[in-house]
Parts: C-alpha cells; sequence; structure tokens
C-alpha cells in the first residue's frame, strides 16, 4: 500500500519546543520533590515503561550476582565448607557460616539457585521486554496516545513493585531452597514452620497478576486505539508478537495463580491437596505448573522475537521477509504452546500423555523455524548496517538457533529419559532466554535508547561488550551441553570429579559474561551523562516512533497521525529526517521537501 | 481515507474527577465515549476470562480427586444441606436480576431506583455470605450451630451455648476440615479430608469474589450517587455488573458440582 | 523398526558420540541395553542440527558481510515473500521431527516395558539415601565414597534384565543411571518402575575385586531435587557375572551379628544424616549418645544414668526411629522420616546394639 504522495504530514512530530510547550516526557515539571511525585504517579506509558526499565535491571543485576555465586560454588567438585578454599572463603565471608555442616552448607547453594531462577523468571524476562519495551513503545507504535488503560498500567507497575518486595522479604528472611517450580511435596514440607516459602509463592502471586493487568491492557490498546489507516497487517510485528505475548499472558496466570494459592493453602492450612502424606497427588502439581509456565516460556521468547523482528529489517533497510507469515507464526506459537506442558513431565507422568506431549511439542517448533528462516531471509540482499543493535539481532539468531535445536532432544522421549534434569537442560534453556529474549532485549534497548533517552551512545565500545558477552556465554553454557550428556544432574552443588575442569571452564565464561554486561551498562550510563544528542532516526526506521522526536514528547504525537506505508516499506520510503542522497528511493527528494514542510523544517537532517 | 478531526489535549483531570454523566468525556487517548467503552468492555471480558481460568484449576483438581477417590467426595457431599445450597442459589440469582436491573435505571435515568437495586444486591451479597458463614462453614468446622438453623432440630442437645446462646453445640458434628485439620471421628473414608479440602478452597475463592463484588457495587453506587453515570456514560455500573454476574455464573457452577452429584 | 547405529552414520560419528558421552571414571560406550537406540537418536539429531546449523550461520554472516551497507545506497530488490519457499521451510522440518518423534517413542516405549523375566528387586528412595532389597531380602552392607559420602554399591548380575520397583518415603527423587542413558521419578504413594539390562562385561571398561571378580561400576544419581544432600543421593551399580551375584547377595543374607546388621542399617539409611564420629550433620551424631544426656526441644529431658539404663535406652532408640517427631532432640529440626513400616525389629535391635557399640 505503499505509495509516497499519500505520506500524511499528520505523521510528523514537530521538533521539541514548537507551537506546544509540553516539551519532551523527561522534561522536569518543576523540583526534585515535584519530580519524584510525578513520575510515582505518572500515568504516561513511557515513564511507566522507563520505570520498569529500571526495575528490571536492577532484579536482572541481582539475579545475575546470585548467578555468580552459583557458579562460584560450582568451581569446585566438593561442596567448600565455608572459610576453606577458595570459594569456600568466598562464600564463607559474603553469606556462610564457618561452622555449618555440609547440609546447612549445601542449603546455602540451594538457596543461592532458587533465587536466581525465580528472580530471572519472574522479575526480568517475563516483565523485559513486554512491560519495559512494550510499555515505551507499543503505544508509539500504533500511533496512541497512550495504553488503553493508563492508571491500570501504573497499577501494575506498582504491583510488580509489591510482588518484588515480597520476594525481597522472603530473601531477608533467609531464602527458599524450592528451585523456582517448586514442586511439592519439597516446597510444602521445607523449612515447616518459617514463612520465607510462602511469601516467595505469593511474591509470584502477586507478580503474575501485574503480567496479566499488562497483558490485558496491551490487548484492548492494540484492539482499539490503532491510528487510522493502520489494519492488523500494517501493524509493525514487534507489536504482532507482544500482542500474542499478551494473550498468552492473560490465558495462562490464572492457572499458576490458583496453582500457587493452593500451595499457600497447603503450607499454611496443610489442605492436602498436593502432599501424598495427606492422599494428595504431587504431580497433579506438576500439571498445574507447567500449564502456565510451559506457555510462560513463549511469553518469554515472543517479545524477545518481537524485538529482532524490528531490528533486522530496521538495520538491513530492507523489508521483513514474509511478514504475514511471521504473524500467523506468533500466533501459531501462541496457540499450540498451550498443549505441550507435558514434555516437562516426561519421567513422571503416564505413557499416553508423554506421547501426545511429545508429537505436540514438535509441532510448535515449526512455526519457530519459520521464523529463524524469514530473519536469515530479510538479510539476503539487504543493506546491513553493522549497529550494534544489529550484532545484537545477529548474536540471537545464532544463539536462539542453538537453544532451540537443543530443545529437540529434550522433546523426543527417549533421549529426554538422559536429558531431563541435567546440565543439558540448563544449557538449552539459557540458550533461548539468555541467548534468545536477554540478548534480544539488550538488543532492543541499544536499538531505541536514542529514542527514549535522547542520547546517543559510543557505538563502538557497545559492539565490543557485546562481543565479550557473545563470548563469555558460550563459554559459559555451551560447556553445559557436554555436562549434562555425560551425567551432570542440575542442582547439584557438588559432583564427582570427572566434571570438574568442563565446571571451571563455565564459571570463567560466567566472569567474562559479567565484565561484558558491566560494560554494556557503562555505556549506558556514559551515554546518559555525556552521549551526544540523538536524532530523531538515527538508524533509519519507518514505523511511528521514528516520526516522533528523541525523547518523544508527552503525548506521543501532537496530532493524530494518520498511516499510510507499512511498517517496512524501506524500497520506497525516505526515513523521516533523513537525506534523500543517503537512501535513494524513488522521488526521494520530493518526499523530503514535503517532509521538511510538514515539519516547519524544524528537524535536523540526518544522523551522520 | 478521512482524517479524524484534531482533538485538544484534555487534562487527566477530566476522566477522574467527579464529572456528572452527561459533562463526560472519554479520557484523552481515546476518540471518543463509545470507542473507550467498548475498550472497557473488552477488558472487562479478558479479566473476566482469566477468573474462569482461575475457577477451571479448582474444577480440575474436583474432578480428579473425584475420579482418585469417589467414595469420598460421595460421603462429603452428603454433608452438604442442598437446600442451604439452593437457598444461595436463588439469593445470587435475585442479586443478578436486581444488579441488571440497576443499569437498566441508570440508562433511564430512574437514579432513586438504581440506587435501591444497586443496594439491594449488595445486600443480598451479605445474606449470601451469612447463610455461608453461618449455617454451613460453622457448624462444619466446629459443630456450633446458629439457633436458627433448621438442621440443629434434627440433633441432640448438648446443652452447650456460646455467644448468649445464639450458638448451640452438637457433639460429635465438627471437625469437617480441610486436609490435616479433619478430624470427624466417624468419617468413613480415608480420604474424606481432600473433599472438605476442595470444598472450602472453592467456596472459600468464591466467597472472597463475592466481597470484591460488593466492594465494587459500593463504589459504583458512590458514583450513581455523585450523578456520574446516565443514559450517555454507564460504563462502571455496567462493569460492576459484569463482575457480578459472573460471580454468580461460577456459583452457579459449584452448586451442583458440591451439593448435587452424589 | 530399525534403529541408527551411530557408529555406521558417519565417518565421525565415533569421535564425536564418545566425546559428547564420554566420562573419564567409569565405562566407556553404551552400558544397557536400550542406551544404544537412545545414543542413535541423539546423534541423529545432533547431525540434523548440525546440517541446518552450519549452513545457516555461514550465510547470516556471509551475508552480513557481502551486503553491508555502503552510503549512497538501499537495498536490492527481491522478493518479500515466497510461498513456496516459506511452505518449503515448514514442511521439510516437520518431516524430519516426525521421524524423531517416532524413533523417540519406539526408544521410549522399550525403555518402559520390561521384559517378563526380568529379576525384580525394590528400590526405596528418601531424604537422602536409597535402599534395596533384593528378591531374597538381602540388602547391600558395601559402601565406596563418592566425592565426601560413603554410598550403597548395588550388585547386579551381567546381561540379565533387572527390573527396580520404586517408591518414596518422601518427597520426590528420581533414579538416573548416565551410564543407561534413563532416568525415572521416584514418586511418594505411588511405584514407578525402572528396568536395565547390563550388557555383558567385557575387558575394556571393567575391574578386579581382591579375589579376582570382574566388575564394572556405574554411577546412580538423584535427578529430582529433593533438598540439603539431594547432591549427595548417589549410588553405584555394580555389575558383576552371575553366578557371583548370587553367592553375594545369599551371603548378605545369612545370619549376621547384631552390631554388624545395625551397621549396614546405619549404612544403608541413615547415614546421610548421621555421623558415628562425633561431628554435626542433619541429625545429631550417634557417637556416644548412649550414657549421655538429652535435651528436647519441649524442655523436658533424659539424664545420663537414664540413658546408660539398657531398657531405657532401647526403648528411646526404638521410639526415636518408629515416632521421630515425639521427641525433638534440642537444637534440631524435626526433619527425620519415619520408619514404622519401613524397618523390622531385627533391624531396629541391630540399631540398638551399634548405637551402643560406638563409645
Ligand atoms: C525462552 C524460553 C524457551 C523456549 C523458546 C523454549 C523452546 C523449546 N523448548 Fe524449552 N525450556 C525452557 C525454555 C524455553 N524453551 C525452560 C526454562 C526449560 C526448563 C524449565 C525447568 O525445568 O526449570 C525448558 C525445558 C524444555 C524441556 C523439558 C526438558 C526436561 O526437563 O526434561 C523440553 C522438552 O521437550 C523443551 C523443549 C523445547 C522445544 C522443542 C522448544 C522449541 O520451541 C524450539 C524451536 C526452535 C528450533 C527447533 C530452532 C529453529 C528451527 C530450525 C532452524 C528449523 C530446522 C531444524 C531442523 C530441520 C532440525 N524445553
Ligand atoms: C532469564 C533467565 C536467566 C538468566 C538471564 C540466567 C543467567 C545466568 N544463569 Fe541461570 N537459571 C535460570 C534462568 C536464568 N539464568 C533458571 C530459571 C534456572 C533454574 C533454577 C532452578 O533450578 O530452580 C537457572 C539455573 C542456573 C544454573 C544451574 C544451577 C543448578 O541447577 O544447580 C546455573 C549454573 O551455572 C546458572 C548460571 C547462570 C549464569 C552464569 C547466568 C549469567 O548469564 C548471568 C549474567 C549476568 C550478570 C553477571 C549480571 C550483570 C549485570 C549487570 C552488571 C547490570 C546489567 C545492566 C545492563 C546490561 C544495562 N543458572
Ligand atoms: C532426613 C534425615 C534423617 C535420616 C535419614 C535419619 N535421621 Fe535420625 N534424626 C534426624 C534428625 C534431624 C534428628 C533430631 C531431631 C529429632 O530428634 O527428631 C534425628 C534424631 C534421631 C535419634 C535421636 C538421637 C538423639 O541424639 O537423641 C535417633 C536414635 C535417630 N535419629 C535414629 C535414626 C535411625 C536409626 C535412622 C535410620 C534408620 C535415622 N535416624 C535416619 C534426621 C534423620
Ligand atoms: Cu533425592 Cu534428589
Ligand atoms: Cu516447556
Amino acid at each position: 500500500m505503499a505509495t509516497i504522495d499519500d505520506r500524511n504530514a499528520d505523521t510528523l512530530g514537530s521538533a521539541a519546543g514548537h507551537g506546544h510547550d509540553e516539551g519532551s516526557y523527561l522534561t522536569p515539571r518543576g523540583g526534585l520533590i515535584t519530580t519524584i511525585w510525578d513520575w510515582a504517579t505518572t500515568v504516561d506509558h513511557k515513564k511507566i515503561g522507563v520505570m520498569y526499565l529500571a526495575a528490571v535491571l536492577m532484579m536482572f543485576f541481582f539475579g545475575g550476582v546470585a548467578a555468580l555465586a552459583v557458579r562460584t560454588e560450582l568451581f569446585s567438585p566438593v561442596r567448600e565448607v565455608p572459610g576453606e578454599g577458595i570459594t569456600g572463603q568466598w562464600l564463607g565471608s559474603f553469606l556462610g557460616n564457618p561452622d555449618a555442616s555440609i547440609a546447612e552448607n549445601n542449603n546455602l547453594y540451594n538457596r543461592a539457585f532458587t533465587l536466581h531462577g525465580a528472580i530471572m523468571v519472574f522479575m526480568v524476562i517475563i516483565p523485559s521486554v513486554p512491560a519495559a519495551l512494550g510499555n515505551f513503545f507499543l503505544p508509539i507504535m500504533i500511533g496512541a496516545k497512550d495504553v488503553a488503560f493508563p492508571r491500570l498500567n501504573l497499577l501494575s507497575w506498582y504491583i510488580y513493585v509489591t510482588g518484588s518486595i515480597f520476594g525481597i522479604m522472603s530473601i531477608l528472611m533467609g531464602g527458599v531452597d524450592t528451585g523456582w517450580t517448586f514442586y511439592t511435596p519439597y516446597s510444602t514440607t521445607t523449612d515447616a514452620d518459617q514463612m520465607r516459602v510462602v511469601y516467595m509463592v505469593l511474591a509470584a502471586f502477586i507478580l503474575g497478576f501485574s503480567s496479566i493487568l499488562t497483558g490485558l491492557n496491551f490487548v484492548v490498546t492494540t484492539h482499539k486505539l490503532r491510528a487510522p489507516g493502520m489494519g492488523w497487517f500494517d501493524m509493525p510485528l514487534f507489536v504482532w508478537a507482544v500482542y500474542a505475548t499478551s494473550i498468552l499472558q492473560v490465558l495462562a496466570t490464572p492457572v499458576i495463580g490458583i496453582t500457587l494459592l493452593l500451595l499457600v493453602f497447603e503450607r499454611l492450612f496443610r489442605v492436602g491437596i498436593f502432599d501424598p502424606g495427606l492422599g494428595g497427588d504431587p504431580v497433579l502439581f506438576q500439571h498445574f505448573f507447567w500449564f502456565y509456565s510451559h506457555p510462560v516460556v513463549y511469553v518469554m521468547i515472543l517479545p524477545g522475537m518481537a524485538v529482532i523482528n524490528e531490528i533486522i529489517p530496521v538495520h538491513s533497510h530492507k523489508k521483513i521477509f514474509g511478514y504475514r507469515s511471521m504473524a500467523f507464526a506468533s500466533l501459531g506459537i501462541a496457540a499450540v504452546s498451550f498443549l505441550v506442558w507435558g514434555h516437562h513431565m516426561f519421567t513422571s507422568t503416564g505413557e499416553l500423555a508423554a506421547t501426545v506431549f511429545s508429537a505436540l511439542t514438535f509441532l510448535v517448533a515449526v512455526p519457530t523455524a519459520v521464523k529463524v528462516f524469514n530473519w536469515l531471509g530479510t538479510l539476503y540482499k539487504g543493506s546491513i548496517s553493522m549497529t550494534p543493535p544489529m550484532v545484537y539481532a545477529l548474536m540471537f539468531l545464532f544463539l536462539f538457533t542453538i537453544g532451540g535445536l537443543t530443545g529437540l532432544p529434550l522433546a523426543t522421549l527417549s533421549t529426554d529419559m538422559h536429558l531431563h534434569d541435567s546440565y543439558f537442560v540448563v544449557a538449552h534453556f539459557h540458550y533461548v532466554m539468555m541467548g534468545g529474549t536477554i540478548i534480544a532485549f539488550i538488543g532492543g534497548l541499544h536499538h531505541w535508547w536514542p529514542k527514549m533517552f535522547g542520547r546517543m551512545y559510543n557505538e563502538r565500545a557497545a559492539i565490543v561488550f557485546a562481543l565479550v558477552q557473545f563470548v563469555g556465554f558460550n563459554v559459559t553454557f555451551f560447556t553445559q551441553f557436554i555436562l549434562g550428556t555425560r551425567g551432570m544432574p542440575r542442582r547439584y552443588a557438588s559432583y564427582v570429579d570427572e566434571f570438574q575442569t568442563l565446571h571451571q571452564i563455565s564459571t570463567f565464561g560466567s566472569y567474562i559474561l559479567a565484565i561484558g554486561f558491566t560494560g554494556s551498562l557503562a555505556v549506558f550510563v556514559h551515554s546518559l551523562l555525556a552521549g551526544k544528542k540523538a536524532p530523531q532516526n538515527p538508524w533509519g526506521g519507518l514505523t511511528l516512533e521514528w516520526h516522533v522526536e528523541s525523547p518523544p514528547s508527552t503525548h506521543n504525537f501532537h496530532k493524530e497521525p494518520i498511516v499510510h506505508h507499512g511498517p517496512y516499506d524501506f524500497d520506497t520510503i525516505l526515513p523521516p529526517g533523513w537525506d534523500p542522497k543517503d537512501y535513494p528511493v524513488p522521488n526521494a527528494h520530493e518526499q523530503a521537501e514535503a517532509y521538511a514542510k510538514a515539519q516547519h523544517s524544524h528537524v535536523g537532517s540526518s544522523h551522520h | 481515507m478521512t482524517t479524524v478531526p484534531i482533538r485538544e489535549t484534555e487534562s487527566h483531570a477530566t476522566a477522574t474527577g467527579a464529572v456528572p454523566w452527561h459533562k463526560y468525556k472519554a479520557a484523552h487517548h481515546f476518540r471518543n465515549k463509545e470507542e473507550e467503552f467498548d475498550g472497557v468492555k473488552l477488558g472487562m471480558w479478558l479479566f473476566l476470562a482469566t477468573e474462569v481460568l482461575l475457577f477451571s484449576g479448582l474444577f480440575c483438581a474436583y474432578a480428579v480427586f473425584r475420579i482418585l477417590h469417589p467414595e469420598a467426595f460421595t460421603n462429603g457431599s452428603s454433608y452438604l444441606d442442598w437446600r442451604w445450597g439452593g437457598l444461595n442459589t436463588v439469593v445470587l440469582l435475585v442479586s443478578s436480576y436486581t444488579m441488571a436491573a440497576s443499569i437498566r435505571n441508570v440508562q433511564l435515568q430512574q437514579f432513586a431506583r438504581a440506587k435501591f437495586n444497586l443496594l439491594f444486591t449488595m445486600a443480598c451479597g451479605l445474606a449470601f455470605l451469612c447463610i455461608k458463614f453461618l449455617f454451613e462453614y460453622t457448624p462444619k468446622w466446629s459443630g456450633w450451630f446458629f439457633v436458627l438453623d433448621p438442621a440443629l432440630s434434627h440433633h441432640e442437645d448438648s446443652g452447650k451455648r456460646a455467644l448468649g446462646g445464639l450458638f448451640h453445640f452438637v457433639e460429635g458434628y465438627g471437625g469437617k476440615r480441610p486436609g490435616e485439620w479433619f478430624d470427624y471421628p466417624f468419617s468413613t473414608d480415608n480420604y474424606e479430608h481432600l473433599w472438605w479440602s476442595v470444598y472450602y478452597s472453592a467456596t472459600g475463592i468464591h466467597a472472597t469474589h463475592v466481597i470484591i463484588g460488593m466492594g465494587l457495587i459500593a463504589w459504583v453506587y458512590l458514583r450513581v450517587r455523585k450523578g456520574m453515570y446516565g443514559p450517555t456514560h454507564y460504563t462502571g455500573v455496567e462493569m460492576a455488573g459484569l463482575y457480578w454476574h459472573l460471580v454468580d455464573l461460577i456459583w452457579i457452577f459449584l452448586f451442583p458440582l458440591l451439593y448435587l452429584i452424589h | 523398526m530399525t534403529m541408527i547405529d551411530p557408529s555406521t552414520t558417519l565417518i565421525l560419528g565415533d569421535a564425536v558420540h564418545d566425546y559428547i558421552f564420554r566420562r573419564d571414571g567409569l565405562g566407556g560406550r553404551s552400558m544397557a541395553d536400550g542406551a544404544a537406540s537412545a545414543d542413535g537418536i541423539f546423534m541423529f539429531i545432533f547431525w540434523i542440527s548440525t546440517a541446518v546449523f552450519v549452513p545457516f550461520t555461514v550465510l547470516m554472516l556471509y551475508w552480513a558481510f557481502k551486503y553491508r551497507r555502503r552510503p549512497g545506497t538501499i537495498a536490492q530488490a527481491s522478493p518479500s515473500h515466497n510461498t513456496m519457499l516459506e511452505l518449503a521451510w515448514s514442511v521439510v522440518p516437520l518431516g524430519f521431527f516426525a521421524y524423531m518423534f517416532f524413533e523417540g517413542f519406539h526408544g521410549y516405549m522399550a525403555r518402559l516395558t520390561s521384559p517378563p523375566d526380568a529379576i525384580e528387586m525394590h528400590l526405596t528412595a528418601r531424604k537422602w539415601s536409597w535402599t534395596l532389597a533384593y528378591p531374597n531380602g538381602a540388602e547391600t552392607p558395601v559402601q565406596q565414597r563418592v566425592g565426601a559420602q560413603d554410598v550403597p554399591v548395588f550388585y547386579v548380575p551381567e546381561d540379565k534384565p533387572v527390573k527396580f520397583r520404586m517408591i518414596s518415603q518422601d518427597v520426590l527423587h528420581a533414579f538416573w543411571v548416565p551410564d543407561f542413558r534413563a532416568k525415572m521419578d521416584v514418586i511418594p504413594n505411588r511405584y514407578t518402575s525402572f528396568w536395565f539390562k547390563p550388557d555383558r562385561l567385557d575387558s575394556a571398561s571393567t575391574g578386579t575385586t581382591d579375589t579376582g571378580v570382574k566388575y564394572r561400576d556405574h554411577f546412580v544419581f538423584c535427578a529430582e531435587y529433593c533438598g540439603d544432600l539431594h547432591s549427595e543421593m548417589a549410588a553405584i551399580i555394580r555389575v558383576v557375572p552371575e553366578a557371583y551375584y548370587h553367592e553375594t547377595i545369599n551371603k548378605w543374607n545369612d545370619a549376621v551379628d547384631p552390631v554388624e546388621l545395625g551397621r549396614r542399617q546405619w549404612a544403608a539409611k541413615c547415614a546421610s544424616c548421621h555421623s558415628v564420629d562425633g561431628s554435626k550433620n542433619t541429625g545429631p551424631t550417634w557417637k556416644g549418645l548412649y550414657g549421655s544426656s538429652r535435651e528436647f526441644t519441649d524442655g523436658s529431658s533424659y539424664t545420663p544414668e537414664q540413658m546408660a539404663n539398657d531398657d531405657f535406652f532401647a526403648e528411646y532408640i526404638r521410639e526415636s526411629i518408629l515416632v521421630p517427631a515425639k521427641k525433638i532432640v534440642a537444637g534440631y529440626p524435626n526433619q527425620m522420616t519415619p520408619w514404622a513400616g519401613q524397618i523390622s525389629e531385627a533391624q531396629i535391635n541391630g540399631i540398638i546394639a551399634y548405637i551402643k557399640s560406638l563409645k
């Protein structure tokens, strides 16, 4: 549908300060107290997005520190007694009690990985892309002023914070040692006289609420607030994938809600539904848990894919390959993902169920394959800029594909009998979650950072740290595949000597990874303090967020935008703010003139 | 493609303060009131879907344990008096009717009736809870019967009284509690406590929903009193109504499952 | 259904396979019936994935380089979708996936259906140890150090199908023998089973006992998280010649003196929590327990004199074993598994005698 002449002047924002007095959404409205109050009570989706971003990054840091503790402990095969040995001294001085027995010391390790898993899953990866980037960009990308329910949106953030506080309370009270899966009857009997398991479970329950409300908000926003001219198949694919995610969040989360409630009842009132001691069924808990937690892995990956859907075409300056199959693949993944939960339970369910679940699991891999190949197809004959976001996108393709392919032997019944609950699984899910979603998230952050904060960052440094992360990641987790096939079980505080070399390599890798992330953090901090002012459209994107100022004004658009071209028509549309010399599409000069007129000649020419 | 008229930016207060219904404008990011209403309604339906899914977990647990321990479930449910359940069903159905009526009233500007119907709906909610607690939970949990409970006449008077004679104690009736707390001496099935776990969880979570629903209706009632709802703007009443119907609907499922199937 | 043999799939096959599965300390290649087929399907998936992944990565990097952006140019015209291509890359993977599924399904069913002549043994799991009861009722007294823990050694005959019926006394555990490429959850209140047929002893992967009997060891790990000592919950399966197997388990079953019986009980069931050398663990040490004062969380206490009275002491220990929650020793959690119904009177007497012997 892309014709240039009907590019409407209304799509363009005017330069900051022109004609309106609102300014960017970041402009303080008064003194420090006023500003803080303003943020704390804001219903602006952009500010809420930024607040999510801050919270998620902070939790990522905590989760990462817990991961380093886990890896450090695994440096030596025997559990270290605090105060002795290299890691023992480290653990001893930070966490341990020098008189601790073997059991107590293992328990410390068990809490560390539970903490790590629970933080990373419930507080980092689920809200990362949808709640932080999605909140900020979904409304702008569809040309809306805000999400459908702004106050509900703020409420979701507070619920998220409340949930996190419950989690932290539980940690301060001593932490939990159940694993992030809370399997009964262990989770209902451990630390029987303590409340901290209850707090952690409640934390997950509350965070689930936040996730439901966010999802609900996005579904309604996507349905009702698209700008005139934007049909379903004119939406950016980011919006499609976040939309599919939101549906999953709304439909799957209530089930974990009731499961966690019953778990709390179980602990507080000993109702016995999951407790074999009282005639209950512990495997029922697993069914309930995975009915949510499998769809939730796609809640994690779809937004990651959403980000890649934007980065690859924009930085290849080329229309995405297979738009429709991408959109349908997102929905397909969302739909089938409800039917495969049993693949986490091949060694505890009956044969028939296991067989059906195995078959369905393979089915869900097909739309994923479609996506992967479409991204590759987009690169073909593109015009590819090796910007930091693009580097992250290529990293994503590499790592996620490994993660996905190693899901196949897990989905195969006879090989899962060997690999289940081994480090092979640990490596698989880090490749998809960390190598997939987190890398996409950090890549998306690089992609949209100039838009969000109006500042550029040092691109070369960003690429260097991305590569450090890439190396560190593979050193850490590739070794774990081999550990797994050779027989290393997961959730082990100590292990037999022959696994030692691989574990040590893995531990070194995690330190490299930590350096990489610390570097990225430094790049961003530097950008905030001393970054160059960002142009409106540094990468040459066409979706609506690149039509507004960097950073956007409070109401995003000064006039309601009308959409006249598809999100990826790079071969006919001059990206807003770009110089026709750099971007010789048909009629580039006329487009530029029309554009300049619409802008009242206020926007600087290009990013070069 | 028509260009939509440019709207002035409105302050957020428009949507939040006590605006009389005929002056109500949609929140600034919606194009108009109709669209806002549709959006809110879609949101509410999605939320109701999550509620149904929440309860579906309980229904699954019910089904699984019923299949595993049919005896325990028949035994357990035989202690429930279908008359109390039936009465509560009627109470909720009536309240659903008055709730629907109040929406109609608001649309027709019959505010006095609307307020009455809302209050009546809340009263039904309260009645439901009272019946549940006084005539069902208390006797089963502890053997103390409210003096007005007709079931009392079927039992021998133990002579023990509490709260100034309002509660009478029946020997050997109590102790039908969930899980580990179960200590009913005359139980004939080892798994009966599971039935009570399911019973208390399901009805307890439902009762919580009744309380939340009453809260919503109270909030709507205050807004009707302030004149914020009327023929052209009644979103809140409608949403509270939807929620209340859901609470009713879930009970319609729970009632036969718990009281009628033996 | 023909199973793929990894050694014939590719020339590289053996080397890669050995790298992926090799474990230095023990054995080499597949060690039980069925393991070969699981390895075969694994290697099949591995090679297919490699065949997809390597060209994928090469193309990605090559295109990223070849089509790098040059200022003043835009992307070359190229189709933005191609139905045939898109169909192809949905259907072709689906074909491979279907094959993987069927192979996996067959391997799995073979894994679950034990031959009727399998020797049945009973395996009990608890926090944090395994006990194996042989068909004749014997339990293994043999122990070996793994890491910092002495773990039981289970003897099984070579080349004979063996089936474990498994149950847990407390939380979930899982019985994993990496060399056999299989595991199964061990669940409270429900029996699950695990069968295997160890390969014949060959010279490559065996050790020899002092008496010149050949054997081969395989690690057993607990694979389902079960709490503090989850990672210590190991065992060893020792494959021995059939005649030697029968001889040994019969020997174990012959009357042993009570102290030795008690020691074996301790080793099999109690050692994960109770030390006999005075060190502190999940439970109190047994060293010097006879005749030392006791204090309990409910405030009551026993004097050394009471604890040195044989009848009183026996009574107390018996109760501690059967209903541990009755008296909780001060400073310890109420963590001990109740053993009522899981332990015989003779065994209890043995334990009492054994504790007394630990001065
Ligand atoms: C982002 C999260 C994410 C994603 C996207 C996935 C994706 C997949 N996962 Fe994973 N998984 C997890 C997160 C995720 N998983 C987590 C967290 C756990 C462990 C939880 C715990 O126990 O703590 C887990 C565990 C797990 C198990 C259970 C293992 C066990 O405990 O025994 C299984 C089993 O089937 C499985 C399978 C799969 C499959 C088949 C996919 C597929 O969707 C992958 C599809 C992708 C591809 C296949 C690659 C691209 C395709 C091609 C390039 C096509 C060409 C290929 C061929 C022709 C071969 N996963
Ligand atoms: C999103 C999910 C996620 C992520 C990102 C990670 C990240 C990491 N994880 Fe993982 N992990 C899980 C989810 C995740 N994990 C889950 C669910 C489990 C299972 C738990 C269970 O069994 O119950 C698990 C378990 C698990 C184990 C297995 C424990 C066991 O079974 O015994 C191990 C062991 O190596 C491990 C290691 C790591 C490491 C080294 C990282 C590293 O990648 C971490 C690197 C990060 C940092 C070092 C932080 C540095 C950050 C900053 C400096 C600030 C950043 C700011 C900007 C970039 C702006 N994790
Ligand atoms: C899960 C860990 C665990 C296992 C396994 C275990 N115990 Fe214990 N045991 C404990 C704990 C903890 C205590 C202290 C609390 C108490 O008294 O119950 C204890 C206390 C005892 C006592 C009282 C000791 C004293 O100091 O007074 C005896 C006797 C005992 N156990 C015997 C056994 C025997 C016999 C076995 C095996 C057949 C066994 N235990 C297995 C954890 C365990
Ligand atoms: Cu037993 Cu883990
Ligand atoms: Cu899954």
